[in-house]
């Protein structure tokens, strides 16, 4: 890869599936997906509305605003226009779902793009996710249902979900239907549309093989005859992400693990306190 | 409009043995933490939560021995990930946790408050969460489609803090309100603390303000810093450090110790908030 990260090269990937005039809803701890939506707000989407914080603060900035984890809820309500309730977040999905975005982060994803952040595991011992949220409840009502996957492992790109949260799309499933899934991964940007009924790769990262896709995939990938190289960032992008909205780093958590993750936000947590004071 | 001003002991008493307690806040936002130490130092058992979000409040109940059952869309630290003691407690079968989504739980308190037995929807038709909350299904009367059928939920009793309150209870939420007014609304009883008390001739000031009236309120505790390790906006954030702290020691088998320390061995919330140590209250004091 060239002069920037996977995960800058995903939050241009996911900035870019945000229409003008969006609405754009912020679920619990998907930090590249705020991060996407204020990039499409200075770029191409500057009409797209934020509804921050599981999705019941509506803000309105005309700048790039900063993340932050400390202040998260803080900065969202200086930037308050609306504060509302969970239930009018949902009225919002339900009434204008055709104009709303939202990034999900599965912790399993299927061939037919179900996912699953429940239960992991199909025998007697399961091991206890946190749980889906709103993802079941509304995966299935948007237009685009888009996920975002920063490590693409075996793990996570599974032949079956252990546990169906998100419902995905099959050909038996979707006649008639117009909905498509986009997953947004650190190798490509890969598609489940209802006329084929299974994932398929959509584009490939620069410097990303098919082999490393193939390798790290839990099923067959469709892979067209021609697939197009992913758009880089341009360097627009990557100032705004770098210097705008996320000049911390606080993007990097999300591809971390373990100890490494821990010791990382220990350090964004001091520097941002010592922004503070 | 009567006085509800109670202490915290006295609004600890209505949450009884076996009750379904609805708990306001979402995941490591507001959370009535004052309270919940207290039900844990009265030694409350067969409690069955209900939250739309849990964190520390139900990880901690459960620590303590005081959980039947957990009814959540999600239990977690956020940022910092699983609620160990919630995970171990599921896992081994000690703990019952209904998985739900935000739409059942929204759509059960919304039964309630139309007087309505269930909501017929199609959200959910299709997955596995779907059968795992069991609910029945139904062809629709009027169409033929198949509808989920979402049971009223009528907790016992609520427990939310609040920003703000006066002493008959009329209340203002602010920031990430998650279902509050909900839960308070469709409980059958409503225990309130309050990060600061107003008086009723502020609250006639700023009457849009007032999102949850007297009317659906019970019994209010002042509690200053009462959501700590979560946060409080605009008053505090959350004290990420301290949360960190507590899931290292439930990993490493410590979690007795914690409560211990915390919760059991001091004799109220404000001993506890003394020695949290004034590095984690400097922290905490947000500079504008």
């Amino acid at each position: 890869m060239g002069n920037f990260t996977s995960d800058e090269l995903m939050i241009a990937c996911m900035a870019r599936e945000v229409q003008n005039g969006d609405i754009a809803i912020q679920g619990l701890t998907t930090p590249m997906a705020i991060i996407a939506y204020y990039l499409a707000k200075a770029t191409h989407a500057p009409q797209a509305t934020i509804m921050q914080l599981a999705g019941n603060i509506l803000i309105h900035t005309s700048e790039p605003s900063k993340i932050s984890i400390l202040y998260s809820e803080f900065r969202a309500m200086e930037k308050a226009v609306h504060f509302g309730t969970q239930t009018e977040c949902y009225e919002t999905i339900f009434k204008r779902a055709k104009s709303i975005i939202e990034f999900f982060r599965p912790a399993q994803i299927d061939m037919f793009g179900n996912t699953n952040n429940s239960l992991i595991g199909t025998g007697k011992t399961k091991l206890r996710l946190p749980g889906g949220f709103g993802i079941p409840d509304v995966a299935p009502i948007y237009p685009r249902t888009v996920y975002y996957v920063p490590r693409h492992e075996k793990r996570v790109f599974v032949e079956h979900v252990d546990h169906i949260g998100g419902l995905g799309i099959s050909r038996a499933t979707a006649s008639g239907s117009r909905r498509e899934i986009r997953v947004v991964s650190e190798f490509g940007v890969f598609k489940v549309k209802p006329e084929v009924g299974r994932m398929s790769l959509f584009s490939i990262h620069p410097g990303v093989k098919l082999d490393d896709i193939r390798e790290k995939t839990g099923f067959e990938i469709m892979i067209p005859k021609t697939t197009p190289e992913t758009l880089p960032p341009t360097d627009l992008e990557l100032r705004l992400i770098r210097e705008k909205i996320d000049p911390l780093n606080i993007r990097r958590l999300e591809l971390l693990s373990g100890e490494e993750r821990t010791n990382t936000l220990l350090e964004l947590l001091d520097r941002e306190l010592a922004e503070q004071n | 409009m009567r006085r509800k001003l109670v202490s915290v002991k006295e609004a600890s008493e209505i949450v009884k043995d076996g009750m379904s307690v609805a708990i306001g806040g979402l995941t490591i936002h507001r959370k009535p933490m004052s309270l919940i130490h207290e039900l844990i130092r009265a030694g409350r058992r067969g409690l069955n939560l209900l939250t739309l979000g849990g964190g520390p409040d139900i990880d901690l109940l459960i620590a303590a021995g005081a959980v039947d059952s957990v009814d959540a869309a999600y239990v977690g630290f956020e940022i910092l990930g699983f609620a160990p003691n919630f995970r171990k407690a599921v896992e081994s079968g000690k703990v019952k946790f209904v998985e739900h989504t935000e739409y059942s739980i929204m759509a059960g308190l919304q039964a309630n408050l139309l007087e309505a037995e269930f909501i017929p929807s199609k959200i959910l038709t299709g997955t596995d969460v779907l059968k795992a909350l069991g609910y029945k299904t139904f062809k629709s009367p009027l169409t033929g489609e198949l509808l989920v059928a979402y049971p009223r939920i009528t907790p016992d009793v609520a427990v939310i803090h609040v920003q703000r309150c006066d002493e008959y209870g009329n209340a203002q939420v602010e920031g990430m309100t998650a279902i509050d007014l909900l839960l308070a609304k469709a409980s059958k009883e409503v225990v309130l603390s309050t990060e600061k008390m107003i008086t009723v001739e502020e609250a006639k000031k700023v009457p849009a303000k007032t999102n949850l009236p007297s009317t659906f309120v019970d019994a209010v505790v002042e509690s200053r810093h009462g959501a700590h390790p979560t946060s409080c906006y605009p008053y505090y954030t959350y004290d990420l450090w301290h949360m960190m702290s507590y899931i290292e020691s439930a990993r490493s088998g410590k979690t007795e110790e914690y409560l211990q320390r915390n919760v059991r061995g001091v004799d109220s919330f404000d001993s506890y908030l003394g020695q949290i140590g004034e590095e984690s209250r400097r922290r905490l004091r947000i500079q504008v």
